[in-house]
């Protein structure tokens, strides 16, 4: 990442954490909705960025949002591990050429349809093993099973709306 | 050397997400109160399965000795029991009127842990507030005095081992009450000493040292054990005694926390007076 990256990412990371922390999580919408905008960070950061640097940026944001919400650990902790999982799915399963680009993830710079499959896989798994880590058992799993169906499907569509809408400030530099 | 520092640096990352990964599990279970509770609860009921079927495993191999241990509580019972008494003199009746109320009910439980190597020695049983255990209870063994209760879970309960530096009785040396007191020094195994006892009493190896009601845990007259050795301490007024104990600590597997219905009540009443001093 060059010095304009970090920038950008410091910015936007501050207006999309200040939606999430002051708006987002005040809303309550009932008690299955709690989406997590911020997500969209880890997801648009770009596919060859240095697995550390990746790790450390998602724990800063977990632990951001954790402590606005009194949940110290749990968003730190499913942040670095969506971090994880991305890596493994970038290391694994895309080609290497694609991979050396270093893009971000976009619907410019990627298939569109990729995107949309790639940015809903990501959240729910997200949701999912927040909510699983918040619940800490499988007791009245039915009503986790629930906060992560509504919370991931709201979070999916305002990421891919919020993409769509500021898609021309994400990629003009790729 | 080499290996491994390349090992280490090959795996930089996942090691990173590694110790991410533990810092915010740890936070989450130091800093979330319903998180910490869950992850306790879970350990301690996981704890006690695994040590319950430790001990489980380790009774099989005990029963032929623990068999023998009851076969003498046996004896000792029934040779306690009123069948084995005549009344000499046909002008007392015995009469199962109102004004005698049991004070000492026994709780059976088993060790399922069990430790005598250190200075300060706890053992843990399968009874817990949900069988009626609260803390500051007695327990022996067919033989004698075993510990203490100091801490209570829902089905489980630790007991502070009469083989701890902290363990402290009033004894009753054959059959007279003396102000001295039961403490193990922390050195032989099922080897206890009686401290504070003045060197004017007539005491002789082989008596046999037993409990009083002073603390209301115990009953009186359970054995503790039988006096070894008795020394007089150099320029004190005191004797040095070792008492061996009558229960094998080592061994301890069957036990009995012993219930004082009045407990509480002298407790309380007792409470400021303790204090003061």
């Amino acid at each position: 990442m060059q010095t304009r990256d970090w920038i950008r990412l410091v910015l936007s990371g501050s207006i999309i954490l200040a939606i999430q922390i002051l708006v987002i999580n005040n809303l309550n919408l009932n008690q299955y909705m709690f989406p997590q905008l911020y997500i969209i960070l880890l997801l648009t950061l770009p596919i060859n960025l240095k697995h550390w640097i990746g790790y450390l940026i998602a724990f800063s944001l977990g632990f951001i949002v954790d402590s606005f919400s009194y949940t110290p650990g749990l968003q730190s902790f499913t942040a670095v591990f969506i971090m994880f999982l991305r890596y493994v799915y970038f290391n694994n399963v895309v080609d290497k050429e694609w991979l050396s680009t270093g893009i971000r993830p976009s619907f410019s710079t990627a298939d569109a349809g990729w995107f949309v499959i790639y940015v809903s896989i990501f959240t729910t798994v997200f949701h999912t093993i927040l909510f699983v880590m918040e619940n800490f058992s499988f007791n009245h799993f039915g009503s986790t099973l629930l906060k992560i169906l509504y919370s991931s499907s709201l979070a999916i569509l305002l990421i891919l709306l919020f993409l769509f809408t500021f898609n021309r400030e994400t990629t003009d530099d790729s | 050397m080499q290996n491994l520092l390349q090992f280490l640096r090959t795996n930089f990352h996942f090691f990173l997400f590694l110790i991410l990964q533990f810092i915010s599990i740890f936070a989450l279970v130091r800093f979330n109160t319903y998180h910490q509770s869950v992850f306790f609860s879970t350990a301690s009921t996981v704890n006690g399965n695994i040590l319950t079927t430790r001990k489980n495993v380790i009774n099989y191999f005990l029963l032929k000795s623990e068999n023998q241990k009851l076969k003498e509580e046996n004896i000792l019972l029934r040779t306690k029991s009123t069948e084995n008494y005549i009344f000499i003199s046909t002008d007392t009746a015995v009469a199962k009127d109102s004004n005698q109320v049991i004070q000492y009910s026994y709780i059976p439980a088993k060790v399922i842990y069990n430790n005598i190597r250190k200075e300060k020695n706890y053992f843990t049983m399968d009874r817990g507030t949900k069988h009626g255990v609260t803390k500051d209870m007695g327990v022996i063994n067919p033989l004698g005095v075993a510990g203490i209760i100091v801490d209570v879970s829902e089905n489980f309960s630790v007991a502070m081992s009469i083989l701890n530096t902290n363990f402290i009785l009033t004894p009753k040396i054959n059959g007279k009450t003396h102000s001295g007191r039961v403490n193990w020094n922390g050195k032989t195994e099922n080897i206890v000493q009686v401290n504070k006892v003045s060197d004017q009493y007539d005491i002789k190896v082989g008596q046999e040292v037993t409990t009083t009601e002073y603390g209301h845990y115990f009953p009186e007259h359970i054995k503790i054990g039988n006096i070894l050795s008795v020394e007089k301490i150099e320029g004190e007024k005191y004797l040095a005694i070792d008492v061996e104990l009558a229960t094998d600590m080592s061994q301890l597997s069957e036990v009995y926390i012993i219930k004082n219905q009045f407990g509480k009540e002298l407790k309380t009443l007792e409470k400021p007076y303790r204090d003061a001093n």
